[in-house]
């Protein structure tokens, strides 16, 4: 692919190295390889489980790395930009004086780590968490892939402890549930969407978002992209319905 | 009092729009309100960045290089649930959509805009079953055909072209043993060809000197696969060849000189007045305006609600109109599901004589299969980032390889999809079929929309929208998911997964101020005179499991004809 300077809106490049760095190691974890070094799950937790920037990113990169995994999956296409894009603007009510915007990416990257956390104590991961590689990031970074669809399960099953996720999920399965399924539909859509091709403009606000360059990803799906038209007419099974 | 206008009709979607053309060819003021923005009028060069004009009534103001430039085509930009021109909220696009509460598992999927959520419908116009109106509505079927056919030929709905994904369907229904129909009105089950409100294709279309993109600029289907990203194509916005009704009935309506339409406009409040005679009755609506906040009322001798199954009882609701325990019950939505299977380049080059499919070829959805008494299955093709998110991202059977499965089961694969598994499914993108499923699922009390008093939007207490399947509900959807699955296996597909759509999926969303119940068959309420609903609200169910369009617009037409007699004769 391109390289990814070219697309990477200039705020984002001080996060660039970050990026890289969690990339490797989830291009690592994809591998059949053991982690060779892991802290226990206590002594990692006190540090991972505050809510940083760092964190929050990690996790969604891990979620969309696991839904569409490399090569070229949609942590190439970084596609967890959108799901935080999509979580911190799609919310807003009421407040004493105007609408308030109520940013979700925080608290929902904080649900799967402690989904995570969840699966690591109850000792049913398959594979041992690699918190080696990139001490920034949560639990949920450092599971394989397939552990990370294992604690998502727990969620959307309603088998974590409701009471200790932070609001608007605390006690509240139904909504849990609902931003599970809406995640991933966010990285498929994302993903196999025109909105990677809209370049340096896809973070920007909608009606500034400009097609700076063609969605690659069509072309191995066979799919020509917005059409004027095709010349498909086979016929006319009915001409005119009767009564 | 100084009037407004002689109506006022709230949403300019599939049926307020319809009332509005009726009215206005009577000589009849009326005045729209719309919630979002107008596309393909010139009085808003940018109505996603500007408030531009207050209201256009002159059809002079619509223009067709307008519309293809913000009609875009791409699915992002169109139909992001979030912030898609499309999307449920206002016109400026840096805001937050309204929020809406559903509590579980789902998606609400409503539209803001001059034709509603007919932008980006599929223009799908079949009539209702007549066994599940006869004997059940207050009104007959025969009642309705009148006004079936007065707006069958104004959108106009034709019987679709057949293109691939169309004609692999009809080989695989005729092969599992379905008769072929070639009526308007099915009593037996069979397939038939989708009548859609999509103008015909142009005959130049396979005549390869023209190019396609001067196709585009022609009259006719030009069978892009765009119907639910918006059609662009036609030689004027009332000659565009998909029919939402921004491109058919406004048109008309604006013709009339009688009808003024007020996009950025959003009804908070019906405000009533006791009359001596006719007891309450309403006199007029309260509005904010979308860009600016500004609040405002408006008055009239007739208003007429138009804004869709979860709005038009909030509003009842947050106007502190007379209670009624039907108000916003008895939803009826469809209960859809989604199947689709994955087929050989051999047996594709055997049936169609080409290697693929194509579902992103021809219109959205082209065909159906007709079961009154059980509901509907149309085999549909959507663009690849709606697939992927609808098949392998919307489900409530959580990740398919949990999910304990059975060889005797009619699908392979059941739930949702992801990791390598997902992206080989999506190279094979051009080889699958889909068929969504349509139930008769039946009105239940317990369905439907409450308000929730603590959150709330710029107009008010939002909607909570809840809906639990039956056990009969849950029992129809299964067979024709059985059907869908057969008819896809008999025509050669490998693979067949189940998508098992959350049962909180709103679309199609009808019969939450059922005619009997909260109307009556005249579609004014019982408890507010000169209040009149042209929604699918009104149904008193879900018409069988057919598209509800059609049927809210015959009704908003005998709607409008009934209010007109008894008001302004």
């Amino acid at each position: 692919m391109d390289n990814l300077d070219d697309v990477l809106p200039s705020h984002q490049l001080h996060v660039k190295h970050f990026f890289e760095q969690i990339k490797n190691m989830l291009m690592d974890q994809n591998s059949d390889e053991q982690p060779s070094l892991s802290l226990s799950a206590e002594t990692s937790l006190s540090v991972q489980m505050a809510i940083s920037f760092q964190n929050t990113r990690a996790a969604f990169m891990a979620f969309a790395d696991a839904v569409i995994p490399s090569t070229l999956g949609a942590l190439d296409l970084r596609i967890d930009d959108y799901m935080v894009w999509i979580l911190d603007h799609f919310v807003s009510i009421q407040g004493e004086w105007s609408v308030k915007n109520i940013p979700l990416s925080s608290q929902t990257a904080r649900i799967l780590d402690i989904a995570a956390y969840q699966l690591i104590t109850s000792g049913n991961i398959k594979v041992t968490p690699d918190y080696s590689s990139n001490p920034d990031g949560g639990p949920f970074l450092a599971l394989s892939p397939n552990d990370r669809f294992e604690a998502i399960r727990l969620l959307e099953n309603q088998q974590v402890d409701l009471e200790v996720l932070p609001p608007p999920y605390r006690n509240n399965g139904g909504l849990v549930k609902n931003v599970i399924t809406s995640l991933h539909q966010m990285v498929m859509f994302g993903y196999y969407s025109e909105w990677f091709s809209l370049g340096s403009t896809r973070q920007a606000y909608p009606e500034d978002h400009r097609i700076e360059r063609q969605p690659f990803l069509w072309e191995s799906l066979n799919y020509p992209g917005p059409s004027y038209g095709y010349r498909a007419v086979r016929g006319f099974l009915v001409d005119k319905f009767s009564e | 009092m100084n009037l407004d206008a002689d109506v006022i009709i709230i949403g300019a979607g599939g049926g307020g729009a319809v009332a509005a053309k009726e009215l206005g060819e009577l000589g009849i003021k009326v005045l729209i309100l719309e919630a979002g923005p107008w596309y393909g009028n010139k009085k808003w060069l940018h109505p996603n960045r500007e408030r531009g004009a207050v209201s256009s009534s002159s059809v002079e103001d619509l223009d067709i290089n307008l519309l293809r430039s913000q009609y875009t085509k791409n699915e992002h930009t169109m139909n992001s649930y979030e912030f898609g021109r499309f999307r449920w909220g206002p016109a400026d696009r840096r805001r937050s959509p309204w929020h809406r509460n559903l509590p579980k598992n789902g998606l609400l999927w409503q539209a803001t805009g001059v034709g509603g959520t007919t932008q980006h419908y599929w223009a799908n116009s079949p009539r209702a079953y007549s066994k599940a109106i006869d004997d059940v509505w207050p009104i007959s079927y025969r009642e309705l055909i009148p006004y079936y056919e007065k707006v069958e030929d104004t959108l106009p709905v034709r019987p679709a072209p057949t293109t691939p994904k169309e004609e692999l369907f009809y080989y695989g229904a005729k092969k599992a043993g379905w008769y072929l129909l070639n009526t308007l009105n099915p009593t037996s089950p069979g397939y038939r060809p989708n009548p859609n409100a999509i103008l015909h294709p142009n005959e130049r279309l396979m005549d390869t000197d023209t190019s396609l993109e001067e196709i585009s600029k022609m009259e006719g289907c030009t069978l892009c696969g765009h119907c639910i990203n918006g059609c662009p194509h036609g030689p004027s916005v009332d000659k565009v060849a998909k029919r939402p009704t921004n491109i058919s009935y406004i048109p008309l309506a604006l013709k009339t000189q009688n009808v003024e339409v007020r996009p950025n406009t959003y009804t908070t409040k019906i405000l009533t007045e006791d009359h001596s005679k006719e007891g309450l009755r309403a006199a007029g609506v309260q509005y904010r305006d979308t860009w600016t906040g500004e609040t405002g009322e408006l008055y009239a001798k007739v208003i007429v609600m138009a804004a869709g199954c979860i709005e038009s009882p909030r509003l009842w609701l947050n106007s502190n109109l007379p209670p009624n325990s039907w108000v916003g019950r008895g939803l009826t939505h469809h209960y859809w599901d989604w199947v689709t299977g994955l087929f050989d380049e051999k047996d594709l080059m055997g049936i169609l004589g080409q290697p693929s499919v194509n579902p992103f070829v021809g219109p959205t959805s082209g065909g159906r299969l007709d079961y009154p008494g059980l509901g509907c299955i149309q085999p549909a093709g959507l663009s690849p980032g709606l697939f992927s998110s609808l098949t392998f991202g919307f489900t409530d059977s959580g990740y398919h390889f949990a999910n304990n499965h059975s060889p005797d089961d009619f699908w392979d694969q059941e739930g949702r999809v992801v990791g390598n598994e997902l992206k080989e499914w999506m190279y094979n993108y051009k080889n699958t079929l889909s068929m969504m499923i349509l139930t008769d699922d039946q009105p239940h009390k317990r369905n439907g929309v409450t308000l929730n008093p603590l959150v709330k939007d710029e107009h008010g207490p939002i909607p909570i929208v809840q809906y639990t399947a039956s056990k009969e509900d849950k029992q129809k959807r299964t067979l024709l998911a059985k059907f869908a699955a057969d008819i896809l296996r008999k025509a050669g597909a490998k693979k067949i997964i189940r998508s098992n759509w959350p049962a909180h999926l709103f679309a199609h969303i009808e019969s939450t101020m059922r005619m009997g119940f909260v109307v009556d068959s005249n579609c004014e309420a019982y408890q507010v005179k000169r209040l009149f609903i042209a929604d699918n609200s009104v149904h008193f169910n879900g018409i069988g499991g057919p598209n509800p369009t059609l049927t809210t617009q015959a009704l908003a037409t005998r709607t409008a004809e009934k209010l007109a007699n008894i008001y302004f004769s």
